[in-house]
């Protein structure tokens, strides 16, 4: 008789139905990760099944350790677009970061653990210069970044000039180059940044203030969210995370030059959107980001093993990129597109 | 008091502002070009030279005709990255088909054109309609053109063009170089169908509000559609001039330049939260922008410490005009 | 007859009880999703009439009006004009079925100024080839137009260039309920056109509304919070609470006491 009683009836009849939707709608972060993992292992599945030593404990390990700087630039990726924020400076931060390294390692002979402080400072003050401009001048983040994108690779290019710097000391290589458990060591720094963003992210005040302002900054602003220190943190700490990321970097390849690491945000961004976080802001899904960057390790690393070039790899990827960021959006947005006609 | 007094003198002063025509807004950045001619012509002698001012002139007629393309796609609330991209595609194109295939120049220009056509198409089908973050679009089309250029072209340098697209890189018509017509008639065409047509009309409203657009009838995807399309149409203009002046074509092409249209439009008081695009600042924009890179250059400043002064310059200018304008901050 | 001689409730009783409506929406169902907004709405407006439509916030009736003029698709119902089966695919369409609506907020582009608003998405252009073919606008007819309707409507705009976010909160509504009565349309729909303005600049837009009503006879839906507005202007109010209407009753036979017990659900009907 009421409306309550029929919509219960109603509810009833459409629970496994809206059950599927809710799911298929992506809007519970499960089922997020849960897709990103199923497009995980159906990748893995179809390049193993092109070259069988594409699981074998030598290629994981390569693999893992090529996905050690994406996982880190993840994670920082993550908290910045959780806040509706976006930073794509962080190819040319992993090139000054890159830069100091090697002025101080191969032009030098400072101590590597000197030459490591340094570098993550010099993120640390990336990142901050990107965080002044966006919470405290209030230049939205896409100009800020798009501009500070050309000025620290200007920098790059002014100290460093066209010359690679190479032959950095063992110390260095090690974070690349050495094995615990089998593993290098930039693989369990990947995973203990991945803990520390998903605790930082999940399970903190500063954490929920995130996904406030990300999701509603007026609503945040009233109930005495500090905006400006929630997204000064966030663009510093994606700093950092870029400074780490040009370690393991310049570790891997034992070289620098100006032009590291170009067009890395791009795959930053990628990953982390193939992992489910939603552009619009409010919503941050780390381990969705992991996933993502071992999907894009795998596209890279499997496309190499069939021998496709790497034009064709970053045509692929590109357009791999669209077509999921769209039927993302398209998913997120069915109801709407609906409802409003042109 | 004294600080009430004067928050309300500029709350004035910002109300004025806000209020007051285009004409207005391209007084400052009319003043900041004159200050940088001056200063260059002390720094760098042969800077008020005719051959110096050519070469500005035509390198910063890609410069404008880019610029009107985003001056559209800004005010209809949107951005574009990807044009460097679309440039470097487009220039394949033309590589391809005329010296690889060997087909008419007139065939290579229009196939040129239509790639570019299409590309915007791509990039606005999925903004307006899919409703992806345009930034997020163009930034996936940035790798996506840039690769299929180099699928094209791969790493070669393609040369051997006929004489009329020679003609448009660097010959003259009426004593004025060609790629400045071409700017000039970018620019009127601009001017024209954002200010005067009823289309630019209402690319405007869509970009000041969607939804009261929406609400009157207003078709949010078509003029979204357009504004790329006419983006991607310019990127392709563009991209046959940077072949023609060179009179070679490469993969490359065009690779950045996307931030250099971005700092010089928004140089020029174009919003970049939508409803408002000052064509003729874009042009003042692009002037500056050219004449900052020249100037320094022939200054004798490391051609890197250019890529320093460009960014910091674009932020430096979006602050400015953040503090100082209310429609330039959002909630 | 119009006579001078009738009293105001003898008015309102005629129009209230007049031929066929103008406009008669049929059972109108509309979900946003899993949401139901609109559960088996129905309603019609009289020629000449003013139909209020009251209810908490929430109660659908902004929705209402949207799923009417084709802001929002429907889910399914079907709208009657003047006795005629009509689609209403779009908000361009209602406009040419001459359905103009001041939507609750956002009606207006902040940065345009007055006269591209009132022309928004129906721009003059000029007369010659130029403008047939391109589309060229005529913005001095536009700007003409928009000071006579102002002066007609006793609206006072000072400087017409400005943007219309510099114009007061009433002024906005102003030229918004203004942009509805150049029109002539034959139904004007006003959701909320009172919110958020002073006393004095409320009392302007009522009276506006009756005079559009008295020298060109159009009907009105007048959505409102205020009981005041609706007992003093409208013939007929609709109560709706929870997506349903739960009352449809003549101004001349209710109460203030009744309405607001259906608003709040504490009579049963
Ligand atoms: N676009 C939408 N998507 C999803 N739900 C919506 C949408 N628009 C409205 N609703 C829901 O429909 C219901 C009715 O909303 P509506 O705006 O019609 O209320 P209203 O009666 O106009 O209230 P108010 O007096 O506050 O304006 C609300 O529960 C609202 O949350
Ligand atoms: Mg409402």
């Amino acid at each position: 008789m009421t409306v309550e009683a029929e919509k219960a009836v109603e509810d009833k009849r459409g629970g496994i139905a809206s059950l599927l939707r809710n799911w298929l709608d992506g809007r519970s972060d499960a089922a997020s990760v849960g897709t990103t993992a199923l497009m995980l292992v159906a990748l893995i599945l179809l390049f193993y099944s092109v070259n069988e030593r594409f699981i074998s404990m030598r290629n994981i390990v390569i693999l893992l350790n090529q996905s050690a700087a994406y996982i880190i630039l993840g994670v920082g990726m993550t908290l910045v677009i959780a806040i509706k924020g976006i930073d794509l400076s962080i190819g040319a931060i992993v090139a000054v970061c890159g830069m100091v390294l090697g002025v101080l390692l191969v032009s030098n002979d400072f101590p590597v653990w000197v030459a490591i402080s340094a570098a993550i400072a010099a993120g640390a003050v990336c990142g901050a210069v990107n965080a002044f401009c966006i919470a405290n001048l209030r230049v939205p983040a896409l100009v800020t970044t798009l501009g500070t994108m050309v000025l620290f690779r200007g920098v790059a290019y002014v100290v460093l000039e066209d010359n690679i710097l190479f032959r950095y000391p063992e110390q260095l290589l090690w974070f690349a180059r050495g094995r615990i458990f089998g593993f290098a060591p930039a693989v369990y720094i990947a995973a203990i940044a991945v803990i520390f963003g998903f605790v930082l992210l999940n399970h903190t005040r500063f954490g929920k203030h995130v996904i406030a302002v990300g999701g509603n900054a007026e609503a945040a602003r009233l109930s005495g969210i500090n905006i400006r220190r929630v997204q000064f943190l966030v663009f510093t700490l994606m700093g950092v995370a870029s400074s780490f990321a040009a370690i393991i970097w310049v570790a891997r390849l034992n070289s620098t030059q100006a032009s590291v690491a170009l067009g890395v945000e791009f795959h930053t961004i990628a990953l982390v959107v193939l992992g489910g976080t939603s552009l619009f802001g409010g919503k941050g899904l780390i381990v969705g980001s992991l996933l993502g960057a071992l999907i894009l390790s795998v596209l890279e690393n499997g496309l190499a093993i069939t021998g496709i070039s790497s034009f064709v790899q970053q045509t692929l990827i590109g357009l791999i990129f669209i077509t999921v960021v769209a039927l993302r959006t398209l998913q997120a947005r069915g109801a709407s597109l609906a409802d409003e006609p042109m | 008091m004294s600080n009430a007094s004067s928050g309300d003198f500029l709350t004035a002063v910002r109300t004025r502002l806000d209020a007051a025509p285009e004409s207005a807004l391209l007084l400052p950045t009319l003043f900041l070009l004159l200050l940088m001619i001056l200063i260059f012509s002390f720094t760098a002698d042969q800077f008020l030279s005719l051959s110096v001012l050519r070469n500005v002139l035509t390198q910063t007629s890609i410069y404008i005709i880019l610029g009107v393309g985003l001056t559209i796609v800004l005010t209809s609330g949107e951005i574009d990255i990807s044009i460097g991209s679309i440039i470097g595609l487009g220039a394949m194109i033309l590589g391809i088909s005329v010296v690889n295939l060997g087909f008419p120049i007139g065939i290579g220009l229009l196939a040129t054109l239509l790639v570019g056509v299409l590309c915007g198409l791509m990039n606005g089908f999925l903004t307006a309609v899919v409703r992806v973050p345009s930034i997020i679009v163009t930034l996936g089309a940035l790798t996506f053109f840039r690769g299929l250029a180099y699928l094209l072209g791969g790493g070669t340098v393609m040369i051997g063009f006929p004489p009329f697209l020679v003609w448009i890189g660097s010959g003259t018509f009426i004593g004025v170089p060609v790629p400045v017509w071409l700017a000039l008639i970018a620019v009127i065409f601009g001017q024209l169908f954002l200010k005067s047509t009823r289309t630019g009309q209402h690319i405007i409203a869509v970009g000041g509000n969607a939804e009261a657009a929406r609400l009157a009838g207003i078709n949010i995807r078509f003029s979204k559609i357009l504004a790329f399309v006419i983006m991607g149409a310019l990127a392709a203009v563009a991209s046959i001039i940077m072949v023609a002046r060179l009179d070679a074509a490469q993969s490359v092409m065009g690779a950045g330049i996307e931030l250099q249209v971005l700092a010089a439009v928004v140089l020029g008081g174009t919003s970049l939260f939508g409803g408002r695009g000052v064509i003729l600042g874009s042009v003042l924009g692009a002037l500056i922008l050219s004449i900052l890179q020249t100037g320094l250059l022939l200054s004798g400043v490391v051609q890197f410490w250019q890529l320093v002064a460009v960014g910091a310059l674009l932020i430096a200018v979006v602050a400015l005009r953040i503090s100082y304008e209310p429609s330039e901050v959002q909630s | 007859m119009p006579s001078g001689m009738q009293t105001g409730a003898d008015r309102r009783a005629t129009r209230a009880d007049a031929g066929t409506p103008v406009l008669e929406a049929r059972n109108i169902h509309k979900n946003f999703g899993g949401v139901r907004a609109l559960e088996d709405v129905s309603f019609h407006l009289n020629k000449g009439e003013i139909l209020g439509i009251v209810g908490d916030n929430g109660a659908g009736k902004s929705t209402l009006i949207k799923t009417v003029t084709g802001a929002y698709r429907k889910t399914s119902g079907e709208i009657w004009l003047d006795g005629k089966h009509v689609e209403v695919e779009n908000t361009r369409k209602a406009r040419e079925l001459g359905i103009e609506t001041v939507y609750q907020a956002s009606g207006l582009v902040e940065v345009m100024d007055a006269p591209s608003n009132l022309f928004l998405g129906r721009e003059m252009t000029r007369s010659n080839w130029l403008g047939n073919a391109l589309g060229f606008i005529n913005r001095r007819k536009m700007r003409v137009e928009t000071v006579e309707l102002l002066k007609m409507l006793n609206i006072e705009v000072r400087n017409l260039a400005a943007p219309v976010r510099n114009l007061s909160g009433g002024q906005q509504q102003s030229v918004a309920v203004g942009r509805a009565a150049y029109w002539q349309g034959k139904i004007i729909i006003l959701d909320e056109p009172a919110n958020n303005i002073g006393v004095d600049q409320q009392r302007a837009v009522l009276e506006l509304v009756e005079r559009v009503r008295d020298t060109q006879g159009v009907s009105f839906i007048l959505i409102s919070h205020n009981m005041d507005h609706i007992f003093n202007l409208a013939d007929r109010v609709l109560v709706m609470r929870n997506g349903r209407t739960v009352g449809n009753l003549r101004i001349a036979d209710t109460s203030r006491a009744e309405v607001v017990g259906l608003i709040t659900g504490a009579t049963i009907t």
